[in-house]
Order: C-alpha cells, then structure tokens, then sequence
C-alpha cells in the first residue's frame, strides 16, 4: 500500500472481504475494519509522518476462527506509552484515540520493532 | 460532504458520504468552519448515511462542538451501528447525544 489516507478505502474493504469469508458477524466486522483503518492512519500519519513516498504492507487471513492483519512498515515505531494507551483522551481533544480504539475493537495486539521494520497484529475471533 | 439547514432554532448538519476518516475529515471540518460561524448552540449532524467512521472523523465531531457557543448543545442521528459504537467506545455519547431519527433530535435539542 502506498502511504496515503486515501489508500485505507482498499484495506478497509479487503478486511470487509476476510471477514465475510471468516462468517463474522456484522458488529465483529465494523470493529475489524475500524481497527484496521486506525493502524493504517498511524502508519501514515505517525510513522511516516505524513509522507506519501512510503510503503507498507496489510497482509489479512481468514479462517474458521476468525480475521487476522498483519502490517509491517518501515517508518518511526510507535512510542511505548502511545502504544500502552487503553484510556481515552479528554473529550475536547480532536486526536489521540487511535490506538485505545484498535485495543477496544480487536480481541489481541502485538506490536514489535526490529532491524527497522515495525509489525502490528490484528486478531478478532469469531463468536461462538 | 454536508449540506445545511435549519429546522426551527437546530442548524442541521447533514453528512452526505457514506464514509468519514481521515482521508475525507479536512473537507469536512473545512465546511464546517465555513457554515458554522456564529457559535450556534443547537446543532444536530444527520448521520444516518454514514457507513463508516474513524478517529479523525470523530475529531472533526469534536471540532464542532468546540466551534458552538459555551452552552451548545450537539446530537447526532446515527441509528444503533457502528457510528454509535465508535461514540460509546470513545466516551463521547456521554457529551455527543446520540439520536435515532432526526425528528427526535430535532424535538430534543429545539426550544
């Protein structure tokens, strides 16, 4: 993917499409592609700091158990207490609630930095 | 992106796009601060046609509540998806009140 806002349209609709084929149900799916579409803005906006010239990767997987995405990128890594963030910023505040919101709409996260490159992971599991 | 009305004493914000996120946001809250300029104190966004939105449309949410008068009073028409999660989630129902028809927002937040 390039590292362009308007690039999450097709992520946002490849993880409409593993969830579908997973048989998650509608709310499991909003949550997924919610998820799906703040890791990518982080990306872009944060690790990337805005540069469209940059590239990243969203590889997603189906199965009988649930949806998982994978993004790897190269840019700056998250910084550790924004990616600890669970609690949400004061009301008045226009940004700043990405990642609590990817941590209440997935049921795991594992984030890792090494030799440049940066992987977030996306589990959400299908309902019994 | 939006169109405006007014119903009564409420300014209606409809959003027209099924999608509001960030790639779509600085349009929006352009708009917004181009037709909300006198600190209006009832606002309702009609959101019933969005599919999907993400932080950066919320900022843009917060945004106008922050351009309306120190008592303004915001609601928002968004049915019971994804929309009102993402305000439940967030916190913000408890200061963006969330509507299911425009009629009781309208009836609502009108004088």
């Amino acid at each position: 993917m390039a590292s362009r806002l308007d690039e999450t349209d097709r992520v946002a609709a490849a993880v409409r499409d593993a969830c579908g084929e997973a048989g998650l149900d509608g709310e499991a799916r909003a949550d997924l592609e919610l998820a799906a579409v703040e890791a990518a803005n982080n990306i872009v906006v944060h690790g990337y700091s805005g540069s469209d010239e940059q590239s990243y990767t969203a590889r997603i997987a189906s199965g009988p158990d649930g949806v998982c995405i994978l993004f790897t990128d190269t840019g700056t890594p998250i910084p550790p207490e924004a990616l600890a963030q669970t609690k949400m910023p004061d009301w008045d505040s226009e940004a700043g609630r990405g990642m609590a919101i990817i941590r209440a709409c997935v049921d795991e996260t594992d984030y890792r930095s090494t030799n440049g490159a940066n992987t977030l992971l996306l589990v959400k599991r299908r309902s019994l | 992106m939006a169109e405006f009305s007014k119903s009564g004493d409420v300014l209606v914000v409809q959003l027209t796009e099924p999608r509001l996120d960030a790639a779509r946001a600085p349009a929006l809250k352009a708009a917004l601060t181009q037709n909300v300029q006198d600190k209006p104190d009832r606002i309702v966004v009609d959101a019933q046609g969005l599919d999907f939105m993400d932080s950066t449309g919320l900022g843009v949410i917060v945004s106008l509540l922050k351009m309306m008068g120190a008592n303004g009073k915001l609601g928002i028409v968004c049915g019971e998806g994804s929309v009102r999660k993402l305000l439940k989630i967030t916190k913000l129902d408890q200061i963006v009140r969330p509507f299911g028809t425009l009629d009781d927002a309208v009836s609502a937040l009108g004088r």
